[in-house]
């Protein structure tokens, strides 16, 4: 594994529309992806490393958030410490950073979570939580282009379950 | 069957090429094999149609992470989405909410006897016991995911099984407590139709874990080793309907009328449905609670014309007290950690006040009488503060602003009351000596 002292200051990222953008690694590493293709490639590496998944507009978007997030703890790996308490709460500067339009926001989540940066990804499911919690089954599958796959008689079964579970 | 830190591999063809997101290991240490991670994945995926190119298209493990983010007041809207959902929201999130679940019982109002005997800070301590969630049991189930355990067992905390020692009670036997055992006790019956006795709190709601007509196999409380058994699908799936239920109706009545509040005569509507639902018109006993039930309290500041009255009116009583008491906890659970934290920091603040001011009076009662030889008129003529709810969640709007107001005064004033404490104790040491403290001092003053 490279150290600091011998990796490169900054890393080269091509995104799928061939733009480079030249990035701090530190930034850049928040990427669990990049992270681990950049430990593969080793330290002195000046490779520009190819994001396939992601255009320019929506990288760029992603690192301006692992820029402002480039000092906060690295995710935990136990499952377990989230599931006791699943926060939906989202802090201020990230909820002004996911103020975009819908095909933005679904952009960001693809490539946080192509780029495995699992903090970035919830901070975007929360947004989409928030933003369709109180929609109709139907607007929700329009979001999401789900189509119903349920019988008339099967979603009259479901609506009276959600409104007594009794017989369930 | 994968493990946190060895995640299932669902596609063999990419594992070499790039290591598989958090995301997805999050989801494989449910309990699935990766044939039911394809499966679902798969049926969410299939309902996915790609009619709409300009939107980009969510994978399905990402949608499924966005469901454990839909608060639970919102998620059974879900079920009606596609297959994909329901099974979801039918197994790993229900299954998700249980580490997140706490059964709260509730043994009784202030007033009742013995409760009545308790101080109102030992009351505070005793009249809620909490259980949180401890495990699954898989007896009889062969194979299979982790949510198809039927039961989930909850832990009762040790400390209120400690305190009701304290207070002179046994865990199990005969003591002054066995009544509020048997409030808990689901096999025994309500002692009004709609008492609350256990509620359930996940994320920001609470309400009742157990009524009406709940089979007691549904519900088993094992005092001696501190357990609670449930069937935990049905009691989830029950609190969510209510949930729900609620929820529609604070959307419904946005802009009614109220006999108590928004909030409150939404949380009594959806209870009464809930307790008129079960009961048979043509069943004489059914028939009197049914009766009991259209002579509550009209909700949303519609006119009473009738009222049971006594024995009769216990469904009432019973209702304002679980009201009550589901309010406070539901006020508590959509707080912030941190609004919590500040608010009993006030009231210990405000004991630590209320002490202080206690010693100084007691101070200048000394040094009345050793000055008059008896106490006069009170050091706090007025403005010494009344007893209040010892938790502070109780506590009104207006109550909290008078007493963050006269906390600060307070502060602000230390320094001179300082002084003044000094200035009483010295007064009252130089008071206290002796007439013959002088006699030995060889002196011809």
């Amino acid at each position: 594994m490279a150290t600091s002292t011998e990796a490169p200051k900054t890393v080269t990222l091509t995104t799928s529309d061939n733009a480079d953008i030249q990035v701090e690694r530190e930034v850049a590493e928040r990427s669990i992806l990049i992270k681990n293709l950049l430990e593969d490639l080793g330290g002195d590496s000046n490779e520009a490393i190819p994001i396939p998944n992601v255009n320019e507009a929506v990288m760029k978007k992603v690192l301006e958030w692992c820029e402002q997030h480039r000092k906060d703890p690295p995710a935990s790996q136990d499952d377990d410490s989230d599931s006791r308490k699943k926060s939906t709460d989202i802090d201020e500067w990230d909820q002004k950073f996911m103020q975009v339009d819908q095909e933005m926001l679904f952009e960001i989540i693809l490539a946080a979570n192509y780029l495995d940066i699992k903090a970035l990804l919830d901070v975007g499911c929360k947004t989409v939580a928030n933003m369709i919690k109180g929609k109709s089954p139907d607007e929700i599958r329009k979001t999401f282009n789900i189509q119903n796959d349920f019988t008339p008689e099967e979603e009259d079964q479901i609506r009276r379950e959600n409104e007594w579970a009794e017989d369930r | 069957m994968g493990t946190p830190k060895r995640p299932t591999v669902l596609d063999d063809d990419d594992d070499n090429e790039t290591p598989r997101p958090k995301t997805l290991a999050r989801h494989f240490d449910l309990g699935f094999d990766a044939n039911d991670i394809l499966a679902l994945l798969s049926a969410i995926e299939a309902s996915q149609a790609c009619s709409s190119p300009q939107l980009s298209h969510i994978p399905a493990e990402v949608l499924l992470n966005i469901l454990d983010y839909i608060p639970v007041a919102y998620i059974l809207p879900f079920r009606l989405v596609c297959r994909g959902f329901r099974d979801a929201i039918d197994t790993r999130v229900l299954y998700s909410y249980l580490p997140r679940t706490r059964l709260i019982g509730y043994v009784g109002p202030k007033y009742k006897h013995p409760l009545s005997q308790l101080s109102p800070r030992e009351y505070q301590a005793f009249h809620l016991v909490s259980a949180d969630f401890e495990r699954l049991s898989y007896d009889g189930i062969q194979k299979g995911a982790k949510w198809d355990a039927t039961y989930a067992f909850f832990r009762i905390e040790e400390r209120w099984f400690e305190l009701l020692e304290e207070l002179g009670g046994l865990r199990v036997g005969t003591s002054k407590w066995d009544g509020q055992l048997c409030r808990l006790d689901l096999d025994e019956a309500p002692e009004h139709y709609g008492t609350l006795r256990w509620a359930v709190r996940l994320d920001q709601a609470v309400n009742d874990a157990a009524f009406p007509n709940l089979p007691s196999a549904s519900f088993e409380i094992d005092f001696g080793n501190g357990m609670i058994r449930v069937l935990w699908k049905r009691m989830l799936l029950r609190f969510l309907t209510e949930e729900y239920a609620i929820r529609m109706k604070l959307e419904e009545k946005q802009h009614s009328q109220y006999t108590f509040s928004h909030h409150e005569d939404c949380l009594r509507a959806v209870r009464r449905d809930r307790l008129r639902r079960p009961l048979n018109p043509d069943d004489k006993d059914d028939r009197m609670l049914i009766w009991g039930l259209k002579c509550l309290r009209p909700l949303f500041g519609q006119r009473r014309y009738d009222r049971a009255s006594s024995p009769w009116d216990g469904i009432e009583d019973a209702e304002d007290d679980a009201a009550k008491v589901l309010l406070l906890l539901r006020k508590e659970a959509a707080m912030s950690p941190k609004e919590c934290e500040y608010l009993q920091q006030l009231a210990k603040n405000r004991d630590a006040m209320v002490k202080q001011m206690s010693e100084n009076q007691d101070l200048f009662n000394k040094w009345q009488s050793k000055l008059y030889s008896f106490p006069r008129s009170p050091y706090w003529e007025s403005g010494f503060p009344t007893e209040l709810d010892p938790n502070p969640l109780a506590w009104s709007d207006e109550t909290r602003a008078a007493e963050e107001e006269r906390l600060g005064r307070w502060a602000s004033q230390q320094k001179t009351v300082e002084q003044f404490t000094k200035l009483l104790q010295g007064s009252i040491g130089l008071m206290e000596v002796p007439v013959d403290a002088f006699d030995d001092i060889d002196s011809d003053i």
